[in-house]
């Protein structure tokens, strides 16, 4: 068969001694970088453009740099778990669960699974783009502006209901969030709003410092004001591996994130940052112990990373059989492949079957080079939690700022990392779930942006959005789901009112 | 002994105070600047963050010149994304003049303070020269069977107006730019609804999933899906043919001319920056756009590598200057 026959050929590609040496030193970098706070896979693909140039195989480049990219959503989930850190925000709802877990000892165990759970689903998401990447790119076209719309709005009501504590705060902090992410340029028309003529301020503010500020160096300060504190984990560490209950409990979550990111990543644009948040909700759903979620509940973390590592493998789909970059950091391994004199696009599997198959080959073997890189790794992580909180916050503050500044250059950057880091800071004073905020400051352009493109397209229509199949089904999904929250709102008043009249 | 002692007191305090008045004396003695340029590393500062098409051709033609060596010292690349270009604008113009800091930008650098988004001009530096220009045209689907070429698209656009939508990368950025010159030149300005996406690969996917009629790329972008097929050229922007791509319809092919619109890549120095060093600078460049490896470059990304020199690259910035305030009005309403 065909399939068989390219991957056989890609087999023997990728495992060829270069092949395999360069997976392995990008899946490294990949994981270091995604560990360490600012540089992201798309800048650090970017900076190792040139030294492609030098390497004469464009397989072996485009191994490395793959390797780069999944190798950082390994990483990213490192410090969310550790330290409450996003390295982006892919990596968000990973932390809501997965620091809680940590706390409690259970460091190991979330980061054993998040690698585990990563590895399956990477795994997974390849042996779908092998099997059906044509079909599937064909449908991940079919997602234009009002199906985007249907899409991110859907991720807004999402990051909502996420959020611990009442939803009228988290409401409050998804609109911060959206307003936040309105400050720069206007996505249509190109002007600028609320810049205040600052230049820092004209390209918008940058979400690695909302990240790193807000989750990162607010709970530093929070955590200065309590003096009795030594260290993050102050309870045993425990088992450092994932125990076979704690497989049982988190397989089918794997599964069912694994699937939901497979799908999600493939339409362009949409990516890990939607897949995490649904994987979330889908668990919180139809989880036996929901109000576990929040305080540590293992499938709030499996579920969104293998969400998130699913999506960085398919999101190859678009640019292997259409030639079309999803995200910044495909863009840069496109560059890459345009380098070497390879147009991706329908053709890359007849014209260069040799890099078609190698990269998809070398995935697979990146997926468990990861594994194994990883895994003996947790227990070196979780000794870190073990530093002296005294010692390890500023060692924390000093990577973030490097990392805040490294990324554009700019002193502004770190005054706005700062700025971030006071209104963590006061959230957590004030009992607000942070976890809302990045999540809208990422999705509120995307938003807007489909909103008035969609506008556009129909030329102020509104019917754009229910007249398509796709996004009128995604925006019936909206509806119920506010409506089916509304009536259980509803019903619990009208239960509470017989008590209170009955109490005279 | 003692007045051995003296002596050598004396001696030394002597030397000191000689040298007290030679040293200074010594450095206004050495070297004179512009001849022993390039003393240091040169930074070139691109405002956009790694990896754009603009990046890599400054980065590009770094590695050419220290690969053969033009200039004793290295040539450093520097992003500065910040502030949509202008972090990395106003960085260079409050550097010192002197030959060690350029600033590498294109046509951005007039769409984005004609739209009243930077306050800075390229009046306010130095033109040191230019190396590229990049052409726009506008791309339908292969099987799109409605149009043979932006003849019979503009004047099926012109007599449906509003029906048809383009899809373009960069809000108010060259390329829409590019579109409305193009549009003004066929006299069908307003005939279409112009749809911004935030980055090429958005543009791509929105026209191949049909979301959009019809597109507007730069040579590079759009060139790649032209070479790989699922993709045909209605028209270029350009009143001349495009030597990647003779076949395409150009505007003196329909009959129509106007002022040439590209995307102009090159370096500018803060201003003040010594006439020597700036010319010493663009030599330099000159060679490395002469190379057979930049001509290579030029030719993966479906452009021409066009050498300027300061008085001409500062030429055409003025009437690009000029006609690109005149779209911008339209833009702004």
């Amino acid at each position: 068969m065909d399939i068989f026959n390219g991957l056989l050929q890609g087999f023997s590609v990728a495992l060829a001694g270069i092949n395999i040496l360069f997976c392995f030193l990008g899946a490294l970098i990949g994981t270091a970088i995604g560990v360490l706070p600012g540089l992201g896979p798309a800048a650090t693909i970017a900076l190792l453009l040139p030294l492609t140039y030098a390497m004469g195989s464009p397989v072996t480049a485009i191994i490395m740099l793959a390797g780069i990219y999944y190798g950082a959503q390994y990483g990213g989930s490192t410090t969310s778990i550790l330290l409450n850190l996003p390295g982006e925000a892919a990596s968000v709802v990973t932390c809501i669960d997965g620091y809680q877990m940590a706390r409690k000892g259970r460091a190991g165990v979330a980061l054993g699974v998040a690698a585990i759970g990563s590895f399956i689903a990477g795994t997974a998401a390849v042996v779908g783009l092998t099997f059906f990447a044509p079909p599937l790119a064909k449908f991940a076209l079919d997602f234009g502006p009002p199906e985007f719309f249907g899409l991110t709005s859907l991720g807004l009501l999402l990051a909502v209901t996420l959020s611990s504590g009442s939803i009228t705060k988290g409401l409050m902090v998804l609109i911060l969030g959206l307003l936040l992410s309105m400050v720069g340029f206007d996505p249509v028309s190109g002007k600028s709003r609320f810049t205040f003529g600052t230049i820092g301020l004209k390209g918008g503010l940058d979400f690695v410092c909302l990240a790193v500020g807000v989750f990162g160096l607010g709970e530093i300060f929070y955590n200065l004001e309590s003096s009795l504190k030594t260290e993050i984990v102050t309870t045993k560490i425990g088992k450092v591996f994932p125990t076979l209950k704690d497989w049982a409990d988190s397989k089918w979550a794997i599964y069912r994130g694994s699937a939901i990111g497979f799908f999600v990543g493939i339409i362009p644009g949409g990516g890990a940052v939607i897949a995490s948040l649904a994987s979330y909700a889908v668990e919180k759903k139809i989880s036996k112990h929901p109000e576990e979620f929040g305080e540590g509940a293992i499938e709030g973390v499996a579920g969104p990373e293998s969400a998130n590592n699913s999506a960085s493998s398919s999101s190859f789909i678009p640019l292997l059989t259409l030639g079309i970059p999803g995200n910044a950091a495909i863009a840069m391994i496109f560059a890459a492949l345009m380098i070497h004199g390879i147009t991706p696009g329908p053709f890359l599997v007849k014209e260069h079957p040799e890099v078609f198959w190698g990269v998809i080959a070398s995935m697979y073997i990146g997926n468990v080079m990861l594994l194994v890189l990883n895994l003996p790794l947790v227990g070196l992580w979780v000794q870190m939690l073990r530093i002296p909180y005294g010692i390890l916050a500023p060692i924390i503050v000093l990577f973030t700022t490097i990392g805040v500044y490294s990324t554009q250059n700019q002193v502004f950057d770190i005054y706005s990392m700062l700025f971030f880091a006071v209104l963590g800071y006061l959230m957590r004073k004030l009992n607000f779930d942070p976890v809302p905020l990045p999540l809208a400051f990422v999705l509120g352009p995307l938003v807007e942006r489909s909103l008035r493109q969609s506008l556009l397209l129909s030329g102020g229509d509104l019917t754009i959005f229910v007249s398509r199949p796709i996004s009128g089904t995604l925006i019936t999904v909206f509806v119920l789901l506010i409506l089916g929250q509304t009536a259980f709102y509803v019903r619990k008043k009208m239960y509470k009112s017989p008590s209170v009249s009955t109490r005279q | 002994m003692k007045s051995d002692m003296k002596r050598f007191k004396k001696g030394m305090a002597f030397m000191l105070i000689l040298s007290f008045f030679v040293t200074p004396l010594l450095c206004f003695a050495a070297k004179d600047p512009v001849s022993s340029y390039p003393e240091k590393e040169i930074k070139v500062i691109v405002a956009y963050n790694a990896g754009g098409s603009n990046d890599l051709l400054s980065r590009k033609i770094a590695k050419i010149i220290m690969e053969n060596s033009y200039l004793p010292k290295p040539v450093i690349v520097v992003n500065m994304g910040g502030g949509n270009t202008a972090q990395g604008i106003n960085t260079v113009l409050q550097s010192k003049a002197d030959g060690y800091t350029f600033l590498f930008h294109h046509t951005a650098f007039i769409t984005v303070n004609a739209m009243g988004n930077l306050d800075v001009s390229y009046k306010d530096f130095d033109p040191v020269c230019g190396v590229m220009d990049m052409n726009f045209m506008l791309l339908a689907l292969g099987d799109d069977k409605r149009w043979a070429n932006a003849q019979e698209f503009f004047k099926d656009a012109k007599k449906n107006p509003g029906k048809y939508s383009v899809a373009v990368s960069g809000l108010a950025g060259p390329g829409h730019f590019a579109l409305m010159q193009m549009l003004k030149a066929y006299g069908a300005t307003g005939s279409l609804k112009e749809i911004p996406f935030a980055s090429g690969g958005e543009t791509v996917a929105a026209h191949m999933g049909k979301h959009t009629d019809v597109r507007m790329s730069n040579t590079d972008e759009g060139g790649r899906y032209v070479k790989s097929g699922g993709v045909k050229i209605l028209g270029v922007m350009s009143n001349k043919k495009l030597s990647a791509f003779p076949e395409a319809m150009t505007l003196q092919d329909a009959g129509l001319s106007a002022d040439d619109f590209a995307m102009r890549l090159g370096y500018f120095a803060p201003k003040g920056t010594p006439k020597s060093i700036i010319s010493k600078f663009a030599e330099t460049v000159k060679k490395a756009v002469e190379t057979e490896e930049y001509k290579n470059h030029a030719n993966s990304i479906n452009s021409l590598g066009v050498y300027r020199d300061a008085d001409a690259f500062k030429k055409i910035y003025d009437i690009d200057d000029v006609n690109i305030k005149d779209l911008a009005k339209t833009l702004k309403k």
